[in-house]
This record gives C-alpha cells, structure tokens and sequence, in this order.
C-alpha cells in the first residue's frame, strides 16, 4: 500500500470511528422519515402531471433529507473538541491538503451514502417501491451538497453561511432537473424508449460537476487553511 | 544550518496581531523555552514551529525549508506536541501507535518497538502526556515543538527527547523555567 493510501485509509477509519454514533443516529433519522414519509399521489387528469408527481414525491424525501444528513455530516468535521484533537494529529503530519481533503472528505461521504442506501431499503419495507434510478440521482445529489458543505468547514462568518446556502442550492437544482428537465427538454414522443433520458443525464452530469469543483477547492482551501485555536 | 529558525515570525487574522514577533534560532541540541502572553498565543507559536500554521509575516526555517513552500518536508523534520489531549478514538496505546505510522509512512512493527522502548522510559508520566510524546519522536524529528507542557514532567519528557532541538511554548513564565 502506498504512502497516500495508507495515510488516507488511517484518517478514514480513526474519523469513522469518531463519528460512529452520529452515522447511526443518520442512519435511524433516514430510517424514520422513509416510513413517515407521505408517498400517496392525489388523482391526476394527465399522463404528465402523473409523471411529474411521481418522480418529485421519489426524489424529495431521500433527496432533500439525506442532503440535509450530508450536510450536518460535513459541518462536524472541523470543530469541537474531539474533531479539533485529530485535526492537529492529521495537520502535523507530512501529507498534502488535497490529500487531507480526500481522506477528510471521504468520511461524510459514507455517512451520507449509508443514509441514503437505508432511506431508500425503509421505502422499500414500507411498500414504496422507488426504481433504483431514482436512488442514484438522490445519491447523486446527496453526495454533490455534501462535498459543497465540506468548504463551509474551513470558513467563518458570512463565508461559511454562504457555503451552506451553496449546498442547500445544490440540492435544489439537482432535484429540479431530475423532476422537470425532462418536461422542457423532450417533446412528447421523443425519446420515447427512454422517457427520462434527459432528467437523469443532466442531474448526474451536475452532480459531477459540482462535486469534482466542490472536492477540488476543498483540497485547495485545505492546504491554506492555518488550524489556529479559536479561543 | 539551524534546526529551527524564525525571524520576526507573527501570525495576524483580519489585521488582528494574534502571535508574534518571534525570533529565534535553535541548534541541534539547544533548547529554548518562552513564555507567551495566552494560550492561544502560545499554541499559535507552536504550530509556526512545526510548520502546521503559516506565519503571516516575517519566516519560519525548519532546517533551511520554507513551511509555505515545502510544507511536508518541514512535517517530516518537526516534531509537534499539542497542548490538547489524546483523542479518545485510541483506546489503546498499539492502536494509536498503528495510527502515527501510517501518516508518517514508517514501518508499523519498527514504529511500535520505537514506541514500547520510548515509553519505558517515560514511567510515572500520565498516558495522556507520555502517548503524544512518543507519537512526536516516532519519525525521529531533528527539532520537537511543544505547545503547553506539563511542568511535572519536564525533567523525564526532556531526557526521553534527548539531545534534538526542543522548542517548548508555556502560558506562564514560572512552566516556562521549568523547561528552560
């Protein structure tokens, strides 16, 4: 195992097991609210508002919530007491930021993707079978806001509301395209095997998108970021 | 080549002077204990030492390389000590041992006899002191940096980090004598 790997592997399990009860207690969250979750679709005259519910109510719940989880993950890697002890222990060791952003980044991302993985097996349980589609463009759009929160961490005051903002947003329009880019982009008959081509390509095309910026300016920020005491 | 050099080293937030002016240079073998007017401003200090925070104005040397230009290479040449106490996610001293090997890269079953035969001579020194100390010396640093040590222990930590530059920063002048 190289140096990298292993430093990144080291930082990924002693952060996992720092934070075990609070991805358990994501996990139950996720769990709950997949249950409570209201899935009915009120009577429809057209095919389309149809379509159009059914994909909003799919992707709302595990999309927006587990966005939230992601989020709240993100914002309790830096800070506190526990957080601030292996941060110094990481920060004095001879490894680079986009490094640290990786190994740092990666935690968060698991945590959001057990919440949605478990989001998605209660829908299941409670008989709202949701297609494996529409789990990956939630995961796609949990996982982008995560990474975006991730930046809030290195930043105070008005910068770190922003970032937070930038992630709510994220999630946003992710969700927008995923429900209704395919109503603008595709007129009826058109692509007719493949009904939401173009929803989910854009969806997980922005997804990427902000998430590599997102992951890259993390790593960027990390490597200038001075990890003074706040008191 | 001094092991730690700093020169006029300050460390400013937002245009608020948080820590410096420091200057000073260190020798293999010469140890310099200064005290500071907070904590924070000591523990700030410490992290310019060891090239963890970058000085905002003046520079910082860790044997002739620049923390803002070869920041892992400084990493690697300094050892650092925080005030703050070992994370409980180690519950064992092998596992946190395991840990400090895989960040610096070195040999896990090497590291871990450096580390037994460390510790040994650190007897009668609490765990939540003693730990960090030897984590700091695994990668056998050329200047060790300690922010806020304990004063009871200086003369065993002190022993144990042998004839390496040490840099201790203190809250107190009367903790600071103690590591002078």
């Amino acid at each position: 195992m190289g140096v990298n790997a292993r430093a990144i592997g080291a930082i990924v399990t002693a952060r996992l097991r720092a934070q075990r009860r609070v991805i358990a207690s994501c996990s139950m969250a996720a769990i709950v609210v997949a249950f409570l979750q209201p899935h009915g679709i009120p009577p429809v005259k057209t095919s389309l508002e149809a379509d159009l519910l059914t994909r909003g109510v799919w992707l709302a719940g595990p999309a927006f919530f587990c966005g939230l989880l992601g989020i709240v993950v993100a914002m309790i890697q830096r800070g506190g007491e526990r957080m601030r002890q292996l941060e110094l222990l990481e920060n004095s060791a001879p490894i680079f930021g986009r490094e640290l952003a990786r190994a740092t980044a990666a935690v968060p991302l698991i945590a959001a993707t057990i919440s949605t993985v478990v989001y998605w097996i209660a829908q299941f349980l409670a008989g709202f079978a949701a297609a494996p589609t529409y789990f990956v463009l939630a995961l796609a759009s949990v996982l982008a806001s995560t990474l975006v929160a991730l930046a809030a961490t290195l930043r105070r005051g008005t910068g770190r509301w922003l970032y937070i903002g930038m992630a709510f947003a994220t999630s946003a329009i992710a969700y927008l395209l995923a429900v209704y880019a395919d109503t603008f982009g595709t007129a009826p008959g058109q692509l007719g095997h493949y009904p939401d081509a173009i929803g989910v390509a854009t969806e997980l095309t922005f997804c990427a998108i902000v998430g590599f910026v997102a992951l890259r300016q993390y790593g960027e920020a990390l490597a200038r970021y001075d990890p003074i005491p706040e008191r | 080549m001094p092991a730690l050099q700093m020169r006029d080293a300050a460390f400013a937030r937002a245009g608020e002077m948080l820590a410096g002016r420091i200057s000073l240079e260190l020798d293999d073998g010469q140890r310099v204990a200064r005290a500071f007017a907070s904590g924070r401003e000591a523990a700030i200090v410490a992290l310019m030492a060891s090239g963890g925070v970058k000085a905002t104005s003046g520079s910082v040397f860790i044997d002739g390389f620049d923390p803002k230009i070869q920041p892992t290479q400084c990493k690697r040449l300094a050892g650092y000590v925080p005030h703050e106490l070992l994370p409980l996610e180690f519950a064992s001293f092998e596992r946190y041992i395991e840990y400090r090997a895989a960040l610096w890269n070195l040999d896990g079953e090497r590291a871990r006899g450096h580390a037994r035969h460390l510790l040994e001579h650190l007897d009668g020194v609490h765990e939540s002191f003693a730990y960090p100390l030897v984590g700091a010396l695994l990668a056998d640093p050329i200047v060790l940096v300690l922010d806020r040590p304990q004063a009871a222990y200086a003369s065993r930590m002190l022993a144990v980090a042998g004839s390496r530059a040490i840099f201790s920063t203190h809250a107190s002048a009367s903790e600071a004598a103690a590591w002078a």
